[in-house]
């Protein structure tokens, strides 16, 4: 079988099967309502989003709900042994198994200003997710670290202090009980609970509660958003208006370097002068310049994608037809009558320079991919309302921070994988070439 | 006085492409209007020409407090620093181990690392920038951006130093574009009847196929030097050196700094088009033929 020039095997079926699909569930995708949750907080007045004392827990594959206090008010220390400790529920009010214990102990308090001392759990506690509709219960004495107060395992009094209130969290005797209720709770909602002790001391410990609508193989982002649906959904962003980028490459590319291969006179010079011109300006920068002087619209842009591949494109058209110019069957074409642009057009590029314009489909498309997402990552692609690998591997980036590595490891390996897949591909056509240059008689 | 001709040749033709590129890039700036560049099409494009061609770059803009000569200057150095680094450490490794492969009895560890090298050289500069940072900060607690090689100590301005450029050279394809030439280059110079001759002679084969090589090494910088000062844009950004390509980025924000941007273009330009200009001499001086 041969799709664009590629003999395929086994391993290149795979590829061109797994592009197939990507572009399938794009269409499917395309054609689903946005999924979009609005920031935590948004509808309710009263509600303030709490400052740093941010508090991390989690989502993710949905067994189980992590709270993982980091930082409390009222106690005199930034971080009450909060790190270290790793307090444990389980879905629809199952005991937490012993190794879900708090592992506080005295004394072992991180030191706060040290980057590196707030993320030792960093790599270790893959994150669950609260889904929708189940149930989770936790014992109160074990969601307070235990260091804050001699008597707040025994005594303490949970008290919602601020939060959305239509999150739904209740506490009952000696229990805190949470069935996060309906899909507009997607997404991080950052809590504060205050623990009452009898002596009237109030401990505020903020807690941040993920919720998401159910399975999420790569993990859901900060408003809870499914990581494998975006590296889905935005594929849209490189494959419709790259097709633009590569066709603006593979036409220009192939007429500019035909006709500075095949003639000498003015036409000649003119495609060699504006390739030069072209080839002057370093590619990404040409591309910034194409951005601004469109506003960032992304088929524009995109054509900008295809003039800065143009001269690799035409460089290679060019070494071809020179090549073929003197040969026989083009002099024979010339006694027989057929005119120069027939010779050029149709005998030569056309009939002969059509597998490495297929070498370059795939060199092209990994170009364009490349260039969203960089484009997307200086904030001149895709624009925030939107969202695209570049964009992700941004907020990946900055997540990282609080330990979410997923959101941007999966981004990365997006890129990483379709650049790969292009590279395999397009030597896979460059050796199908060779082969069939080989073997022809 | 043919050769005097030539010269004088080049230099207008690589001035020729300079103003060509520099009147086009002032006609894309001058295309949408914005809050620093209103007015009709042809108002903008002659006040972004009359910037370029007159390299009206001195005067102090008020609401800068400096000229953008000033800007051009500051960050055309730090650019400079990383488009030398990269080219030192992508030609001279690629070099070396083509040499050795080329020379050595058992070249065994140098084609094992020119491999290795090649594949990580087609991970894109976006990635291993990103990878960089992250490694850094995580297993060392160094974030690696510029304003350590003033603050920082020890590890943190090496990485700060180091790493931008590691990014630029692996990424992209560029260390692996250079092996490939630089081996069929060696292999070619090695099978040569000149080799043959030094060979037979007893004489040192390294001092010969290194001059061999030099054309194709200055050839390969003009080329490299237009792919790194691309990639440089990204790594700018990233470990925030404050360079043409970041100032290029900033200038780009929400208000757009056009004289800026026009300027940074045209430093940007000239290094390439400086390079290729370099690059055309030296191969006219030392192949008279192409004279």
């Amino acid at each position: 079988m041969t799709v664009f020039g590629v003999g395929m095997n086994r391993t290149a079926s795979l590829w061109v099967g797994i592009l197939g699909l990507l572009a399938g569930v794009i269409l499917v995708t395309e054609t689903l309502p946005p999924q979009r949750t609005p920031p935590p907080g948004t509808g309710n007045p009263a509600y303030q989003p709490p400052h740093i004392q941010w508090i991390r827990v989690f989502t993710y594959t949905g067994t189980r709900l992590d709270i993982q206090p980091v930082a409390a008010e009222g106690v005199g220390q930034d971080d009450p042994g909060g790190l270290a400790g790793f307090l444990g529920l389980d879905p629809g009010g199952g005991e937490p198994t012993g190794a879900d214990q708090g592992t506080v102990e005295e004394g072992d308090t991180p030191d706060p200003l040290s980057l590196r001392s707030h993320q030792p759990s960093r790599w270790k506690h893959p994150p669950p997710t609260a889904v929708v509709g189940r149930t989770y219960r936790a014992d109160l004495a074990r969601l307070l670290p235990r260091d804050m107060h001699p008597r707040a395992e025994s005594e303490a009094i949970w008290e919602l202090l601020d939060g959305p209130p239509e999150l739904g969290i209740s506490s009952h005797t000696g229990q805190v009980e949470w069935v996060p209720a309906h899909e507009g709770l997607r997404g991080v909602h950052e809590v504060a609970a205050v623990y009452r002790v009898p002596e009237g001391e109030g401990i505020v410990v903020r807690y941040r509660l993920w919720v998401s609508g159910g399975l999420h193989p790569l993990g859901t982002n900060a408003r809870g958003e499914d990581v494998l649906r975006m590296l889905v959904s935005s594929a849209r962003w490189m494959i419709f208006p790259g097709i633009l980028g590569i066709l603006v490459a593979v036409l220009g590319g192939s007429i500019l370097g035909a006709t500075a291969g095949f003639y000498d006179g003015v036409r000649g010079r003119t495609s060699r002068t504006i390739l030069e011109v072209i080839e002057s300006v370093p590619g990404l920068l040409l591309i910034l310049v194409v951005s601004v002087a469109t506003n960032f619209s992304l088929p524009w842009i995109m054509v900008g994608v295809g003039v800065a591949l143009l001269p690799s494109v035409a460089a290679e058209v060019s070494t071809t037809v020179q090549g073929f110019r003197k040969s026989a069957f083009v002099e024979s074409s010339r006694e027989l009558g057929l005119t120069d642009s027939r010779i050029l057009w149709r005998e030569i590029l056309w009939l002969n320079t059509r597998p490495i314009l297929a070498r370059f489909v795939w060199y092209a498309l990994g170009f364009v991919v490349l260039m969203e997402v960089t484009l997307s990552y200086l904030g001149m692609g895709v624009q925030p309302v939107n969202y695209s690998w570049g964009t992700m591997l941004i907020e990946g980036r900055e997540r990282l921070n609080y330990g979410e590595y997923w959101q941007l490891l999966f981004p990365a390996l997006a890129v990483v994988s379709v650049l790969a897949g292009c590279q395999f591909l397009g030597r896979r056509a460059a050796l199908a070439i060779e082969t069939g240059r080989e073997e022809a008689p | 006085m043919r050769r005097f001709w030539f010269y004088l040749g080049l230099i207008g033709r690589y001035l020729g492409l300079f103003v060509t590129v520099g009147v086009l890039a002032s006609a894309a700036l001058a295309l949408v209007p914005d809050v620093r560049a209103p007015g009709p099409f042809m108002d903008r494009w002659q006040e972004n020409l009359r910037v370029f061609l007159l390299f009206d770059y001195f005067a102090i803009d008020p609401n800068r407090g400096f000229s953008v000569w000033d800007v051009l200057l500051a960050a055309s150095w730090r650019t400079g620093t990383l488009l030398l680094g990269a080219l030192a450490f992508s030609l001279g490794p690629a070099l070396i181990l083509s040499l050795r492969i080329e020379q050595s009895r058992n070249p065994r560890i140098s084609r094992v690392t020119a491999q290795v090298l090649r594949s990580l050289s087609n991970l894109p500069v976006l990635i291993w920038a990103i990878l960089f940072m992250l490694v850094a900060f995580q297993f060392a607690g160094i974030v690696p951006v510029f304003s350590q090689i003033r603050e920082g100590a020890g590890a943190a301005v090496a990485a700060a130093v180091i790493l931008p450029i590691l990014a630029l050279v692996l990424g992209d394809g560029a260390l692996g574009s250079t092996l490939d030439r630089f081996q069929a280059r060696a292999r070619d110079i090695g099978r040569s009847e000149t080799m043959l001759a030094v060979r037979a002679r007893g004489l040192r084969q390294g001092r010969f196929l290194v001059r061999s090589m030099v054309p194709d090494v200055v050839d390969e910088a003009a080329s490299k030097a237009t792919l790194f000062l691309s990639g440089a844009i990204v790594i700018e950004v990233i470990f925030e050196w404050q360079g043409l390509g970041w100032r290029i980025w900033q200038a780009l924000g929400s208000v757009k700094d056009y004289p800026v941007i026009l300027g940074c273009v045209t430093v940007v330009m000239a290094l390439v088009l400086g390079a290729h200009l370099l690059r055309d001499v030296l191969r006219a001086a030392a192949l008279p033929h192409l004279r």
